[in-house]
């Protein structure tokens, strides 16, 4: 009879260990990617002015997708290029862009500039967003000018461009879109109004209120001075912690 | 014979000294100058005598417009982008439902803000319009204790709130107010949605302006110093005057708000194209006394 060595023993228990701590330490699901870009360049050295705020948004997107469950990075200068945000745009969950947007070349097609570091700046197209897409995002904020606008000439929206169709549920729950939201600008936004809004909005949604309602929180809080017009859409009574997204009938 | 005015006299003196002692303590404890990168919403004691009449004013406030619910969870925070000190109530239902948030000026007591969430499908049938809601609008700023100006005011259908929005905006000397006055919003069905009501303290008025002709120059010299050639520089419209707030746009790594509450400025307002860059709106805000720059915003 052969005696059984000591650390054959430790086989078992070994093996629960290691077996329990694979099973506990894995991600429960694979993580939704965030993404926080930010246009410093734009708001600085190219016109001249002292801007901070570029840099404060950015932050605050980035904490606000952090606290929410995002695995996020943030980009600015030569971080934020065209060839970066199309390139993470497949597996972006949220999306957060504080730039200049507008309605770009002769189609009038959404879009956003990136930073790059220069001031000639490349064109982000809400067509080459959708193109990359093969599922709609949870989050997306646009703090640019005019992207909340409906699009033209049969282009999408920079909303629909990421999943998320130009359509508001109830705040009761009802005509609910799925887990996406998203929130952007009429017309000409003014960064410092953006900072106002956008510092109550992460905080009301950082703090137990739905995006629906953060939203609305931070319009009548926060003290807008230039006549900047927030607006949303998705689902009011959503969390904003990314999950998979629901199926939709018209969305990608 | 002591008149009703002498008889209150006493009264009205105490109620003027305990909002100033009020107002003293709550300055006391803000900052004067926040910084970029510094914290933009600071929590702040909120003592137990506060703490009642910060809830008794709440409930005020929700018996009057009828909204269902408990105020709870009081707590004060200073807003450091605005300097002001606010408190801040969640009113909840048995449920634990929220129904409103309200928010008043820790110093004076106001209402700044009250937002209803107690949302049902009553709030979307058609039974006021474009020309009945500003009665409706004044009927809720009354119920809230806030007297509406006579004029005439702004109605437009807000989207976001879908709700009819209807505002006065605030004007000082016949100048306007960047950004104050009261907004009321009103569901379709006739329900108060929201109210907003800002009224920013003011600086005196300048005894003496400079003319117009000085801002614009002003805003010239900033844009020679800031590197901008002349030919990516146009200045749309004529100077305006209007109250704003100060801040640090044109003070590198200077503070976001000064101290002095609303200045009486020119607005200059530029369009900047950098080579080959996108074109860029530029208000500079002029000091209508000085003709020195105290500030400036930029669009997105």
């Amino acid at each position: 009879m052969v005696e059984t060595r000591w650390w054959h023993r430790l086989g078992p228990p070994l093996t629960a260990i290691v077996l329990a701590l694979t099973v506990g330490l894995a991600p429960a699901r694979a993580a939704y990617q965030g993404s926080v870009y930010s246009n410093v360049t734009a708001f600085g050295v190219c016109d001249g002015t002292a801007d901070t705020i570029s840099t404060e948004v950015r932050l605050l997107a980035r904490n606000a997708f952090v606290y929410l469950g995002y695995a996020t990075t943030s980009f600015d200068k030569t971080g934020f290029s065209k060839a970066t945000v199309l390139k993470r745009n497949p597996l972006d969950s949220g999306v957060y862009v504080h730039s200049h947007g507008d309605f770009y070349g002769t189609g009038d097609i959404q879009g956003f500039r990136d930073d790059g570091g220069v001031c000639t700046q490349a064109i982000v197209y809400a067509t080459e967003i959708k193109k990359g897409r093969t599922a709609p995002a949870n989050l997306v904020v646009m703090s640019t000018c005019h992207l909340a606008e409906a699009p033209r000439n049969g282009y999408p929206a920079m909303s629909e461009a990421y999943g998320i169709e130009r359509l508001k549920s109830d705040p009761s729950g009802g005509g609910y879109r799925g887990p996406e939201f998203f929130l952007g600008y009429r017309g000409i936004a003014w960064t410092s109004d953006q900072l106002r809004f956008e510092r109550a909005f992460w905080g009301y949604a950082t703090s137990g209120w739905n995006l629906g309602n953060a939203f609305k929180l931070a319009l009548a809080n926060a003290a807008l001075q230039l006549g900047t017009v927030p607006d949303w859409f998705g689902t009011y009574t959503y969390s904003g912690r990314p999950q998979a997204p629901a199926p939709c009938s018209n969305c990608l | 014979m002591t008149t009703t005015r002498a008889r209150r006299l006493p009264f009205l003196i105490l109620s003027a000294g305990l909002i100033l002692a009020l107002a003293a303590a709550v300055s006391a404890d803000a900052p004067d100058v926040r910084r970029p990168g510094e914290p933009m919403i600071l929590p702040m004691e909120l003592g137990a005598t506060e703490r009642a009449h910060v809830l008794d004013r709440a409930r005020a406030l929700t018996d009057a417009l009828g909204i269902p619910g408990e105020a709870a969870e009081p707590h004060r925070a200073f807003e450091a982008l605005d300097r002001v000190v606010v408190d801040e109530v969640a009113v909840r239902d048995g449920d634990g439902r929220a129904t409103a948030v309200i928010r008043t000026d820790a110093a004076r007591g106001d209402v700044r803000s009250l937002v209803r969430l107690d949302w049902s499908y009553d709030a979307d049938r058609a039974l006021v319009d474009e020309r009945t809601v500003p009665g409706h609008a004044r009927r809720f700023a009354m119920l809230a204790g806030i007297t509406t100006p006579d004029a005439r005011p702004g109605v437009a259908w807000d989207d976001a709130m879908r709700a009819w929005r209807v505002s006065w905006s605030r004007t000082i000397d016949g100048f306007p107010v960047a950004g104050d006055g009261l907004t009321v919003w009103v569901y379709r069905g006739g329900q108060l949605a929201a109210l907003k009501r800002i009224e920013t303290p003011a600086a005196s008025a300048p005894l003496v302006r400079v003319a117009p002709e000085v801002a614009v120059e002003s805003a010239r010299g900033w844009a020679v110093l800031a590197g901008i050639p002349s030919q990516a520089l146009t200045v749309t419209g004529a100077p305006a005057l209007a109250w704003v707030r100060p801040n640090d746009f044109v003070t590198r790594g200077g503070a976001d708000d000064t101290d002095t509450g609303l200045r009486l400025v020119f607005r200059v307002e530029l369009e900047i194209r950098p080579g080959g860059g996108a074109l860029q709106r530029v208000i500079l805000f002029v000091d209508a006394g000085t003709g020195a720059l105290v500030g400036g915003a930029e669009s997105a």
